[in-house]
């Protein structure tokens, strides 16, 4: 009985794998193809060269994206770095929220729970909205970036993301300030 | 971690991605063979509107970098204004409205507002900020 129920949540498990985001992308666009080829042989022969000419184009990129991966992955703990995001950690801390979002790997879901077991701890709001915003531009896929905007396109926005990053980290310091409790004990009248 | 450990990480990771990343570049080919290049720039050329609602309409999107920088290069080509692909993107990595519930049921309501309602204001201040140093 047990095993049955066993195997059911496994199945379920299974399933559930199948029918997420990235895999009905695919399924989706498979299916479009699919149709083109049906319907029009011509237009489908030209998306196959098409989509032939952008992976070619990829695949160096990729593969620059994969060196990178193992880099971050050798040298880098992302998880013990943000936990140096003290709250007095002054301008180490903002470095380490600029570098712990660029290279921070993972779905966010993953670091919910982590960011708020260092709210509480005491780190800075300012610094957790900070790392979040760099989440926005990843170091690893940078590559895949400059194929497709050019190096001088990344490059700028790459420095205007870092200072809006700190801009809006103070912002939401100030706007946070206001609710954080006080210190002192409450006077007994 | 040794060599071997960080390369089956990141190879996981790539593998991970790929359904999604291949999903999208076949539906960028489709795209480009049934739309002509520059088909949409006559309805955005010079819009104001067009930031704004780019920058909305990448803060309800969700997807790896990797969809995200390849669909918004395909916005350009399809004569989309830098400007606009710009702030999509950056609210597409830096906002997330399908994220907001969990964002707010761990870091807090006021928190999760204002950093959602903050970064979608950066994302359009970071935008127009490239794009100006990029016409210097």
């Amino acid at each position: 009985m047990s095993s049955k129920k066993h195997r059911n949540q496994r199945g379920k498990r299974k399933f559930s794998y199948f029918i997420k985001g990235s895999n009905l992308l695919l399924g989706f666009s498979l299916l479009l193809f699919l149709e083109t080829m049906l319907l029009d042989y011509g237009k489908a022969h030209e998306t196959a060269e098409r989509l032939y000419y952008l992976v070619k184009a990829m695949v160096p990129f990729l593969l620059i994206v994969f060196v990178l991966m193992v880099l971050v992955n050798l040298f880098v703990r992302t998880t013990k770095l943000v936990k140096y995001m003290g709250e007095n950690s002054g301008i180490k801390g903002w470095l380490i929220a600029l570098v712990a979002g660029n290279i921070s790997v993972g779905n966010i879901y993953f670091w919910f729970p982590m960011l708020k077991e260092m709210k509480d701890k005491g780190v800075r709001p300012g610094l957790i909205a900070s790392f979040l915003f760099n989440r926005g531009i990843k170091l690893t896929w940078l590559p895949v970036m400059v194929l497709v905007f050019g190096k001088k396109y990344v490059l700028v926005l790459f420095v205007v993301t870092t200072v809006v990053s700190i801009l809006q980290g103070i912002i939401i310091d100030l706007l946070m300030k206001k609710d954080k409790p006080s210190t002192t004990a409450p006077e007994i009248k | 971690m040794n060599l071997r450990k960080a390369s089956e990480r990141a190879f996981k990771s790539l593998l991970r991605v790929f359904p999604g990343l291949f999903g999208i570049m076949i539906l960028i080919s489709l795209f480009n063979t049934f739309v002509p290049a520059n088909f949409f720039k006559i309805y955005f050329h010079g819009s104001f509107l067009g930031p704004l609602l780019g920058a909305l309409a990448g803060s309800v999107a969700t997807g790896s970098p990797a969809i995200n920088y390849l669909f918004s290069g395909d916005l350009i080509h399809q004569g989309f204004p830098l400007l606009t692909v710009t702030a999509f993107m950056l609210a597409w990595g830096t906002v997330g409205i399908v994220q907001l519930p969990a964002e707010m049921r761990y870091l807090g309501k006021k928190f999760a507002l204002a950093r959602n309602l903050s970064a979608f204001v950066f994302s359009l201040i970071a935008a127009f900020l490239t794009i100006f140093l990029l016409s210097l």
